[in-house]
């Protein structure tokens, strides 16, 4: 008998369950190489499945400060660097001092009122439009004099993209739906190589059983059932060919099925062409300036027409787009959006709880809604999706009510000492916090 | 031994079908035979059955290949700065529909109202409602209501209508055109009258109070000088006796008195005292059934009875009596009573439901006697809601009849319904100009030339005064929906003013503000009570008792008959159920179908017969009898039921109407031919018409299989022991040294389990209910059905035991109590409901039952696809979208809370009644709450909804909800605050006290199923209270 190197042996798993084993008794050089390159090509795709379920989301928790007062309340009108709806306001504190400052923020019209001359210079200056007051605490008109100070000695920014609840936090998860499907490519390729290196390799055995059977050496054992057993068959073809499209068939079927109301990446046609590109991105408009309902309550509201003639009013009242919107507030005709996200009646979702408690970004679960022209659906949107997100998200404790209710519990304080608290720690996966 | 508690006479009497009924979880099979049928008697078949599945298999594929909807979001164009979307908003008002007068908090969503609770400032409400008020806010969404004025069936403007009325009064002459309202309880309404009348004399103002306390009011007018009722003051009352007067129920202010009554009889280990409640009645009214002592008496001697008291209290205090026939009740409790009231003097009360004027005046004699006048009866801001005369009333008919008036308009009154002229009315009523004002059409209206459409309360502005010197304002929640306008809106238009009633209700308010010495800044006054919604000024008023002449009072009860003792006539009462009242609300499905408190029946109006008379006549439920009693005949199912008088029927009034809807139009008989001032009729002839009739109740549903589930004691045995009447079961463990322990699974918690232990790491709900506080009135049964969105199923289906209240209110009879200072009558084996030889002697107790969150729950266990799981915060939840219908978890559920949708009820037509079945009534539904599909599990979430909103609420102040925060709808709108919910996990909860508290023990604990529910045992106040 000839003597046999060992280079490591496979079972594969045939059809009928039965293990297959392999042990060439003679290889030749070529065997090895295949052999070789198919156990680093299988541990390559384990390895990015692994890597995969490894990868958690980030959170950004919010800091209040004068960066958040002024991205929520004064960006809408107001740029540091240029003039938008009102004056650019860089170096304002230079222009007027303080204290007036603290008279104008918290009330402009009585300033106006009282005959101030520079203001009421200012009111003609900027076609009488009022500025709203803000019932803003000395500190917190203080912090966003400081916020403009600090980005007025700052270079101009050509281009946006870092403005609070606009810019930030999109980076997160955004691109778990893609890797799913690159994951997905990745490993239909290494079957591919597979297959293709399996009927290379027994390609090979044939040819050596052959060439034995020609020598006239009689082969024996595995050899010779492996050689034959791959053997292309018509009858053979024909059936796997009917299982493959049955088995594709199904696992098509139960794709289908469990995507059933799901309506991740929907992107319908809106009545008036609103770009939050423009609106959040560009211009930087927090969020909750037309979205207000976010820091009150369940929904985030779509803005009123009233809202949208806060800025129209006074600009781009030319463009096509904004006179549908003057139509409409002429009218008293309101605006039909087309919904896009839409959650199951039987399923409660509350912004307030999620973006003023939690400190959870928009783009947490919309996505980079501060690039979107047209705004589509960026998340699932589905149970499994939420129950993830419960999972992993870490509480932010800062609330009181944490504390308060829970922080006496020997579970909460392990928790917080080991790595920190989830949602779910917290009952986040009951039922009836979100079915009711 | 203990006591036998049973909640209906065939389970008292054992019968075959109770045997078997109870035995069932589910009172009916599947009804999957009636579905294939033909309904020719052709069965189903295999054919069928592929047939069906083929058509379901196809019929699931085309609708999954169904595009989604495309939804719109339509935002507001001006957005109200009031209104965030999902948002609710609170607003004070006040509800007065010509009978029940509540100031109010109307909570509206996106701008309806979908919810009313009681104001805690208003000392009339304190935070309760009643049932009736809760069902209110439906008649706002009424698809029925009047919608446009109207002239001779034509459609008219307002102003054409108005035309036509002050074409009719002006130049009439004085006093030839009658105006018939509901009493005036607003000021401004009352301003705008004096107006309207000075400048159209024509008109002759009558109250028509459609349940009157006349014989009150006249009997104050001649002791006092007032025609009103002074403030009682059950809670200041040590002794408490009501004769015939159901003040927890339906007399008077029953939210207010029975806040008073339950916050007398809350004994503490420290302070073991409570008031002794003594009942004198002929039917068994919801305040007899919560007395300490019950006694019982002819219908028609109700004189006599108050009169004998009279005399025995005279007797003691050594005035002057009465020539009358003695009387004794049962047990010498008229004589006992006496001792016990003159015992208490100055701290006692006695009322009275009779409408007769010189009973009253006894009854102001008996508590001048005792000293009363000062403490527990108030005359300093007289009670002034109903003002309707009976005297004044049938005037006004004779002289319409007479041909004095030349046109009458009724502003939301129905005399030829709610009267027992009601046929006189209608004879005269067509010979002359009729106009109505009117909410929704009826009887009275159908014979007016012209109708216009009222407002209803929560779309009106206005303002009341129930009591001298409390104001209440109304402020609307919803603009009118339909083209409507209120009564002071009317009367300026028939002035000619132009004026909004805003402006001049504000001015009125203005000059009254001046009044009060609120002079300096009156916007911010006005701001804050129209938050509040109330400003309660201690009134002024004084009076003194002048005294009566005796022989005169004696006298005139001789010339009504009413002391006569010799009568063996039975007599037939008209009383009024909780649900229904006067029957102005008949529309309203969710009164229809809560089961009276007392009878447990709903949907109907029946014959109330006593057990004795039942016996005698041969009569059982649901027999169809012919009554003919005063020249009147009528057919009317019979019902059982004991506690009456001997030789008593009972027939409730509001029922038989013809314009009440789709739910109330045609259900029962009319009662009010029957009604007299007198309170009673005599029965002329009583026979069985041989036919049957199903009347729909709930009493048996839900059997608990003779469990202990209620819980009583005394005040004597309270007082020696708070543990008293709380046996806790217990299990005894063998210890290691061969001893045994008890172990009390109800009250340490996993003491012995073979459960894993459930740890509750932030809150743990939990609720306590006391028994003693708990009158059983049903408010909490129609709170919860309106914040919980549960359907309406209607009489079949509750006759088929599916009815979808997610609580319940279970009444137990007993007959131990007899008032005699016997403790209890205990039981024996021979003797196992003793004193069935007296069925007009029973007492009662009220438990409410909704789920109760167990932390070892059975339904949970069973549940093959886990739609129902516990939370972290110990509530047992149901997931709707996860059941498919097994009701294995109501088979295991030892409480019988858990109810199963069997049908769509918000679009099967068989339900036309739910509110949700219709675009203006869905406007009702919560929209925090699911509306459950067919084929799935409901039950009591512990208003999960409400307890997410207090703590979002917490997360927003950055703190734990503070107790009391959460309340559930049940807890906030119960009058007794007998309902504790809160944190178990929160040491400082009042719920986590009361669950230490001696009297506290958990229904069938047994089990170990760990109820997060908890009650407190009743306590009867027996002994009679010694000088």
């Amino acid at each position: 008998m000839p003597k046999t190197r060992d280079f490591g042996a496979w079972r594969l798993f045939l059809p009928g369950g039965k293990p297959f084993l392999l042990y060439p008794s003679r290889p030749k050089l070529s065997l090895m190489i295949l052999s070789r390159l198919l156990t680093v090509l299988g541990r390559g795709a384990l390895s990015i499945f692994l890597l995969h379920s490894f990868i958690a989301p980030q959170v950004v928790v919010a800091q209040p400060n004068g960066a958040e007062l002024f991205a929520n309340n004064c960006a809408s009108c107001h740029k540091i660097h240029e003039d938008l709806v009102g004056p650019a306001l860089k170096g304002v504190e230079q222009r007027r001092d303080q204290a007036w400052l603290l008279k104008w923020i918290r009330n402009s019209q009585a300033v106006i009122a009282s005959g101030d001359p520079y203001a009421v210079k200012l009111y003609e200056k900027w076609n009488k439009s009022a500025m709203t007051a803000f019932d803003w605490s000395d500190e917190e008109i203080i912090a966003v004099l400081a916020y403009i100070k600090e980005e007025g000695a700052k270079a101009p920014v050509a281009a946006a993209g870092t403005g609070d609840g606009a810019g930030t936090g999109g980076s997160g998860s955004g691109n778990a739906g893609e890797f799913t499907s690159l994951t997905m490519w990745v490993v239909l390729f290494a079957a591919g190589i597979i297959v293709l290196l399996l009927s290379l390799l027994q390609r090979q055995y044939r040819l050596l059983y052959e060439e034995r059977l020609a020598t006239g050496r009689i082969p024996q054992g595995e050899l010779r059932q492996f050689a034959w057993a791959l053997r292309p068959k018509p009858l053979h073809l024909v059936g796997g060919g009917l299982t493959l499209i049955l088995v594709s068939g199904i696992g098509w079927g139960v794709d289908m099925a469990s995507n059933i109301g799901i309506q991740q990446g929907y992107q319908p046609t809106q009545p008036i062409a609103f770009s939050h590109e423009l609106h959040a991105g560009a211009h930087e408009i927090a969020c909750t300036y037309c979205h207000t309902g976010a820091e009150r309550g369940k929904s985030a509201t779509i803005p009123s027409v009233n809202v949208c003639m806060n800025c129209h009013n006074q600009i781009k009242k030319e463009s096509p787009e904004i006179k549908k919107i003057l139509t409409a507030y002429e009218t008293n005709t309101p605006i039909e959006w087309v919904r896009i996200h839409n959650l199951p009646d039987f399923g409660y979702f509350n912004h307030y709880q999620h973006y003023k408690v939690a400190g959870i970004q928009c783009q947490k679960c919309h996505g980079p809604i501060e690039k979107m022209t047209e705004v589509y659906q960026h998340s699932q949107l589905t149970m499994g999706w939420c129950i993830n997100c419960h999972r992993e998200t870490k509480v932010n404790l800062d609330n009181g009510y944490y504390q308060q209710v829970h922080g006496n519990s020997e579970a909460f304080k392990q928790a917080v000492a080991d790595k920190g608290l989830t949602i779910a720690n917290l009952g986040g996966l009951d039922c009836a916090k979100c079915h009711y | 031994m203990e006591k036998k508690y049973w909640r209906s006479l065939d389970e008292l009497q054992q019968t075959d079908a109770f045997v078997q009924e109870s035995s069932r979880e589910f009172a009916q099979e599947l009804p999957i035979e009636s579905l294939w049928s033909d309904g020719a008697g052709v069965q189903s078949n295999r054919r069928d059955f592929l047939k069906y599945c083929g058509f379901g298999l196809s019929a699931a594929a085309l609708a999954a290949c169904n595009k989604t909807p495309v939804k719109k979001a339509i935002p507001f164009v001006m957005h109200p700065e009031e209104i965030s979307p999902s948002l609710p908003n609170w607003y004070a008002s006040t509800y007065f529909d010509g009978h029940d007068y509540a100031s109010v908090l109307v909570k509206t969503r996106e701008g309806r109202p979908i919810k009313l609770e009681g104001n805690k400032l208003s000392s009339l409400n304190q935070g309760g409602l009643n049932a009736r008020v809760q069902a209110s806010v439906l008649g706002v969404y009424d698809e029925e209501r009047i919608q446009e004025p109207e002239i001779e069936g034509q459609k008219a403007s307002w102003e054409e209508w108005l035309g036509e009325v002050v074409q009719d009064l002006s130049g009439a002459a004085a006093g030839s055109v009658l105006l018939l309202t509901p009493s005036v309880v607003s000021p401004l309404t009352k301003s705008l009258l004096q107006q309207l009348i000075s400048r159209y004399p024509a008109i002759k103002h009558v109250v028509l109070d459609h349940q009157s306390v006349s014989g009150i009011l006249d009997a104050n007018e001649a002791s006092f000088g007032l025609a009103a009722i002074p403030s009682l003051r059950f809670d200041k009352a040590k002794v408490i006796l009501g004769i015939g007067a159901d003040f927890l129920g339906n007399w008077v202010s029953p939210t207010e008195f029975t806040r008073q009554w339950s916050s007398g009889r809350r004994p503490s280990k420290e302070s073991p005292v409570m008031s002794r409640h003594i009942q004198f009645e002929t039917i068994l009214s919801l305040t007899g059934s919560n007395a300490d002592a019950r006694y019982t008496y002819r219908a028609s001697q109700e004189a006599l009875v108050v009169a004998n008291l009279y005399n025995a209290v005279a007797k003691i205090a050594g005035r002057n009596s009465l020539d009358v026939p003695a009387l004794e009740l049962a047990g010498n409790a008229i004589a006992q009573t006496a001792k016990e009231l003159w015992a208490a003097r100055g701290a006692s009360l006695v009322v009275c439901g009779s409408n007769v004027p010189e009973v009253q005046l006894l009854v102001n004699g008996i508590n001048d006697m005792l000293g009363n006048y000062g403490t527990t009866l108030d005359w300093s801001s007289p009670w002034q809601v109903l003002q309707g005369r009976d005297s004044q009333v049938s005037q006004s008919l004779s002289d319409l009849q007479s041909g004095q008036y030349k046109a009458v308009i009724l502003n939301q009154v129905n005399p030829v319904y709610a009267t027992a002229q009601g046929s006189s009315w209608a004879k005269a009523l067509k010979g002359v100009r009729c106009y109505g004002f009117s909410l929704r059409r009826n009887e009275s209206t159908a014979l007016c030339r012209a109708l216009a459409p009222a407002s209803h309360a929560l779309e009106s502005w206005g303002d009341a005064e129930p009591r001298q010197g409390h104001f209440s304002l109304m402020q609307p929640a919803i603009a009118p929906l339909f083209n409507s306008r209120s009564w002071d809106e009317v009367m300026l238009g028939l002035l000619g003013r132009q004026e909004k009633v805003y402006d001049v209700l504000r001015n009125s308010w203005i000059a009254r503000a001046a009044g009060l010495g609120i002079a300096s800044d009156f916007s911010a006054f006005w701001r804050k009570i129209l938050h509040d919604g109330v400003l309660e000024k201690q009134g002024s008023a004084q009076a003194t008792f002048k005294g009566f002449d005796l022989s005169a009072i004696t006298n005139s009860l001789k010339v009504s008959k009413l002391l006569e003792t010799s009568s063996k006539d039975m007599n037939l009462v008209v009383y009024s159920k909780l649900g229904m009242g006067d029957g102005r609300l008949a529309h309203i499905p969710w009164l229809q179908e809560m089961p009276d408190p007392i009878t447990k029946a709903c949907w109907d109006n029946y014959l109330m017969v006593s057990m004795v008379t039942a016996q005698s006549k041969g009569l059982k439920d649901g027999d169809m009898v012919r009554i003919k009693a005063d020249g009147v005949e009528q057919e009317i199912p019979v019902l059982v039921q004991p506690g009456l008088y001997a030789d008593t029927c009972a027939l409730a009034m509001g029922y038989g109407q013809q314009y009440a809807g789709k739910a109330g139009t045609g259900v029962g008989v009319n009662a009010a031919p029957w009604i007299r001032s007198s309170g009673y009729v005599n029965i002329q002839s009583l026979e069985k018409t041989g036919e049957t009739y199903q009347i729909a109740q709930t009493q048996t549903h839900h059997t608990i299989e003779g469990r202990l589930h209620v819980k009583e004691t005394t005040l004597t045995e309270y007082a020696a022991n708070p543990a008293s009447g709380n046996v806790r079961p217990y299990v005894s463990v063998r210890q290691e040294d061969g001893s045994t322990k008890k172990v009390y699974p109800g009250v340490s918690r996993d003491a012995i389990t073979l459960w894993q232990k459930r740890d509750y790491e932030g809150h743990h709900w939990a609720m306590a209910i006391d028994l003693n506080a708990c009158t059983g009135c049903g408010s909490c049964v129609v709170s919860c059905q309106v914040e919980n969105n549960v359907p309406v199923v209607g009489k079949q289906e509750v006759l088929n035991r599916r009815e979808m209240h997610w609580i319940r209110i279970d009444r137990y009879y007993n007959f131990d109590n007899q008032g005699e200072g016997s403790t209890t009558r205990r039981i024996n084996q021979e003797n196992e409901y003793a004193g069935i030889d007296k069925p007009d002697q029973v007492s009662v107790l009220f438990q409410p039952i909704m789920c109760h969150q167990c932390d070892n729950a059975p339904c949970e266990s069973v549940c093959p696809v886990l739609a129902t799981v516990h939370s972290s915060e110990g509530l047992n939840q149901m997931v709707y979208n996860r059941c498919v219908g097994t009701r294995y978890c109501a088979n295991n559920c030892p409480y019988k809370v858990r109810r199963f949708n069997w049908f769509s009820y918000i679009d099967n037509p068989q339900f036309y009644n739910n509110p949700a079945q219709t675009d203006l009534g869905r406007m009702v539904l919560n929209p925090d709450v699911t509306v459950r599909a067919r084929g799935v599990m409901e039950k009591c979430t512990f208003c999960v909804q409400r307890i997410q909103a207090g703590k979002l609420d917490g997360k927003r102040k950055g703190m734990r909800p503070v107790d009391g925060s959460i309340q559930t709808a049940c807890q906030q709108s119960c009058p007794a605050g007998a309902i504790v919910f809160g944190d178990l996990n929160d040491p400082q909860s009042e719920v986590s006290r009361l669950f230490l508290n001696e009297r506290t023990y958990g229904v069938v604990e047994e089990l170990n199923v760990l109820p997060s529910v908890n009650f407190l045992t009743k306590v009867r106040n027996t002994t009679p209270v010694q000088a």
